[in-house]
């Protein structure tokens, strides 16, 4: 059972770095629009719009 | 007029009917409006110019893809038009009106949002972006589809804002720009906020979920002491986050209550958490003692997701209003040389000085109180007084800004600038009555200050009784009751079932502003309805039509139509509605405003008009009995021999309106009309819908009136109106809904809007707040009832940490599972 004190500080390093992501996927304004991604990634582009003339 | 209603036959329609849609739109194309355009090696049918122009640019840019992807179709582009003016484009330039929305304006990026309207399926996002990111000098362009909002990043030097805002309008859609108001920017940082903190309460959560199952499992099967002790050190160390950070919001308002000496749930949250927290923190660091970690990190994770939930769904609506209520700015057109009407620029209203001349085109707002020095006009001030007729100035007469110009341009001589027209003082009384609205208070929040003070009497009540049976426990028995008495179901039971009504509503087309106004709904007492716009449509009607010669009514219409076409004025719009398919034309068009047009249909000089107009080309004109016993809006069609025809008009009731209001009278509520509209047409409303409380000729202060005096008598008021001059009496009111066609000032300002244009809507959302608060009720008692028992069985002695987690979460799942009946709520029809 010694493993614990090798393992629990392991799940508490990972909880604070997943903490820390999900501190930064926030900032980074991930949750902003939740309804526009789902349909954007099925609008796939497949050609590229001509530019200006 | 007898009282039979007779309908008017259908016009007989000359064309077969075609049934080729639009390819653009998808709507039935007219032959005789049809354009067509060679895309993509096809010959494609339009239904209009706009739609094919629109079309082709589409195809133009490489983006047909559109036409397969999209899942919804757009409205013609010829209706939507009208939505901005032309010049709009123009006066985004401004210094004025660029520096209140452009941000980092310096010389290389510009960054700005637009609310973009008219769209309608998600694939007008990919359009849009596409578009823009093919143009030259935009850097980047993003439109969040929920919002409708359209972020953009582009260089000043290249593209002017007048570019930007034509291109986008040349595939369809049109922007008007939004500018983050305090309030918006403020409910977007608390959102996120709040997500970060539930976030990190979850993570953390979790762990010491799984560290309290190894301990609870303890009980069991023995477990070291050393690796007790490691297992609650650690559980010490995830919840610091949680009490310290996540927490906070919690313990922030219960200071604010202490300090302003008033109670909401947040007091014995925080009680509760600060007296489970202290209580662990000992027992850890002596050895000896229960922890309650689960039970705060549980109960924290659960406040923060009801509170983030609910104010999400705020968040929501709010953004929903933001867009839908996002205006243009206002525009004048300025005479540059005084005299000469011909050259005008355009500039912002807000510009304008006391003393300069605009040119005011028909179908435009005036955009500043003054007078005519030029011309006469029919003007249709129905914003300002509700009064739904129009009113005719000549030279010298005077015009009000918001008030729109009918018939004929005229030049206004400014008497004072726009934020000192009459409009701007409806505002200002609107901000006033916003400050002074009367504030509800929550069903829980009512008896938290209470609930506080008897726990904490409890408390120390089986303290004292443990000490004084000299029990070692006595201590740990009163903290059992601290701990228990922490609300989490009490303070679930109204939130959540909030946060299911707002959903619920959405669904059904309801949009619910503010949170109150579920409580507020369901407890209004007296129902105040406008008239013009609430009760009856907004636009005049064909009701009838009489004819004298041995013309048929289609025919006679159709020549009428014709007329009507070259006038702005309603009952000429109403006639031209009611006759869309088979056009005739009309040359020669003379119009003689506030009388009526002349002009040449079938070979033939034809007259439409009022009586003394048609008496004055008419030889024989009808005898005056039969013609002058006639109130309301009457137009007289005439040869130059006689009269043909007679057209009443009317502001029919909207079709629901009748069910609506008797639904309501089977309610115990009270009614009453409210209208700035003259006696004769309020009567007539009101006797039809049998209301019996009926108040005409209302200024908005007369309304504001009203209201506060109902409230003054104990009345628990909702408002039900349109118009900006109803906004100031929507704020006052207790609880206020506003019409899917409403003005944007009046949609801004109502706590509930209704976004099908349905007033049975109100019905529906009226059953669904009883609905709810009953659910409240429910959800209130059955949250007390726990923790009456809890407390009485922790006083006892007989609450152990995990019997205390396992029946907190019990009740709040069971308060959530209540809320969540609202969801499947289905309003009986009316």
């Amino acid at each position: 059972m010694e493993v614990l004190y090798l393992l629990l500080p392991i799940a508490l390093l990972v909880s604070v770095v997943i903490a820390l992501f999900f501190l930064w996927s926030v900032r980074s304004g991930q949750y902003d629009d939740l309804d526009g991604e789902a349909h954007r990634v099925l609008m796939d582009d497949d050609h590229h719009p001509t530019p200006e003339p | 007029m007898h009282s039979i209603i007779r309908t008017i036959d259908a016009p007989a329609n000359p064309y077969t009917p075609a049934m080729t849609e639009c390819y653009h739109c998808g709507e039935v194309v007219q032959v005789e409006q049809q354009a067509i355009r060679e895309i993509a090696g096809q010959n494609r049918t339009m239904c209009c110019e706009g739609c094919a122009t629109v079309a082709a640019v589409i195809h133009a840019s490489g983006l047909s893809a559109y036409y397969r992807k999209r899942t919804a179709l757009p409205r013609p582009v010829d209706e939507t038009k009208q939505s901005l003016p032309e010049a709009f484009a123009d006066i985004l330039d401004d210094e004025m009106i660029r520096s209140q929305f452009v941000r980092s304006d310096h010389e290389e990026l510009n960054e700005a949002d637009f609310i973009v309207q008219n769209m309608h399926c998600p694939s007008c996002v990919w359009l849009i972006e596409n578009r823009l990111s093919a143009v030259a000098g935009i850097d980047s362009a993003s439109v969040n589809y929920r919002t409708q909002k359209l972020s953009l990043k582009w260089r000043r030097a290249e593209l002017s804002l007048a570019d930007i805002a034509r291109t986008i309008e040349s595939v369809g859609y049109q922007v008007v720009p939004y500018s983050h108001s305090e309030f918006s920017r403020t409910i977007q940082a608390r959102h996120q906020d709040l997500l970060k903190r539930t976030g990190i309460a979850g993570i953390f959560g979790m762990q010491i979920m799984v560290i309290a199952v190894a301990l609870y499992a303890s009980a069991w099967t023995s477990i070291e002491i050393a690796y007790e002790e490691l297992f609650r050190r650690l559980s010490l160390l995830f919840v610091l986050p949680i009490m310290f950070y996540c927490a906070a919001p919690i313990f922030r308002g219960a200071l604010q209550d202490l300090k302003q000496r008033s109670a909401t749930m947040d007091v014995p949250i925080a009680l509760g958490l600060m007296v489970a927290f202290i209580a662990s923190l000992f027992a850890t660091l002596s050895g000896t003692g229960e922890i309650y970690y689960d039970s705060i990190a549980m109960f924290v994770f659960f406040q923060l997701t009801a509170r983030f939930l609910e104010q999400g769904a705020y968040r929501k609506m709010n953004e929903r209003i933001n867009s839908l209520t996002a205006a243009a700015p206002t525009h004048a057109n300025r005479l540059t040389d005084p005299d000469n009407p011909e050259h005008v620029d355009v500039v912002p209203a807000l510009r304008l000085k006391a003393g300069e001349r605009v040119l005011v085109r028909p179908g435009e707002a005036f955009p500043a109180d003054g007078h005519i020095v030029k011309g006469s006009t029919d003007i249709n001030e129905a914003i300002l007084t509700g009064e739904s007729n129009v009113i005719t100035q000549g030279t010298g007469g005077p015009v009000f800004g918001g008030s729109i110009n009918v018939s004929q341009p005229v030049v206004v001589k400014v008497s004072k600038p726009s934020s000192a027209s009459a409009l701007a003082a409806i505002v200002e009384l609107l901000e006033k009555s916003v400050s002074q609205k009367p504030s509800g208070t929550r069903l829980t929040d009512r008896i938290a200050g209470k609930f506080s003070a008897t726990v904490v009497l409890i408390a120390v009540l089986t303290g004292a009784f443990w000490y004084y049976f000299d029990s070692p426990g006595w201590l740990a028995h009163s903290i059992a009751v601290l701990v228990v008495a922490c609300p989490c179901a009490l303070a679930l039971a109204v939130p959540t079932a909030l946060t299911a009504t707002v959903n619920a509503a959405a669904r059904e087309g309801i949009l619910i502003a503010r949170p109150d106004a579920v409580h507020e709904l369901a407890r209004a007492d007296t129902f105040v309805f406008d008239k013009t716009g609430t009760l009856t449509q907004s636009d005049a009607q064909l009701k009838h039509v009489e004819t004298f010669s041995n013309k048929d009514r289609p025919h006679a219409l159709g020549i009428a139509a014709a007329l009507a076409s070259a006038s702005e004025h309603p009952a000429s719009k109403a006639l031209v509605r009611s006759l869309k398919r088979a056009k005739v034309d009309a040359t020669d068009i003379l119009a003689t405003h506030g009388s009526g047009i002349a002009g040449v249909v079938n070979g033939k000089k034809h007259f439409l008009g009022s009586l003394e107009f048609i008496r004055a080309n008419t030889v024989h004109a009808l005898q005056d009995s039969v013609l002058e016993e006639q109130s309301g809006l009457v137009a007289y069609l005439s040869d130059e021999q006689r009269v043909i025809a007679v057209f009443y008009f009317d502001n029919p009731l909207r079709e629901d309106a009748v069910p609506l209001i008797g639904w309501l009278k089977t309610l115990p509520v009270k009614l009453a009309l409210v209208t700035g509209d003259r006696k004769a047409e309020a009567h007539r409303v009101a006797a039809r819908l049998d209301i019996a409380q009926t108040h005409w000729g209302c200024s908005p202060e007369d309304k504001l009136g009203i209201i506060k005096l109902r409230q003054s008598e104990g009345e628990y008021v909702a408002m039900v109106g349109d118009g900006v001059n109803d906004a100031p009496v929507l704020a006052a009111a207790n609880v206020s809904v506003a019409p899917a066609n409403s003005q944007q000032i009046a949609k801004a300002h109502a706590d509930v809007l209704l976004l099908d244009d349905q007033l049975k809507l109100l019905a529906v959302v009226r059953s669904m707040a009883e609905f709810a608060v009953n659910i409240m009720r429910n959800n209130t008692i059955w949250a007390i009832a726990y923790n009456l028992v809890g407390i009485s069985l922790a006083a006892a002695g007989l609450v152990p940490p995990l019997a205390a987690a396992v029946g907190m979460s019990v009740s709040s799942l069971a308060v959530v599972g209540n809320s969540l009946r609202i969801m499947s709520f289905k309003p009986t029809p009316i």
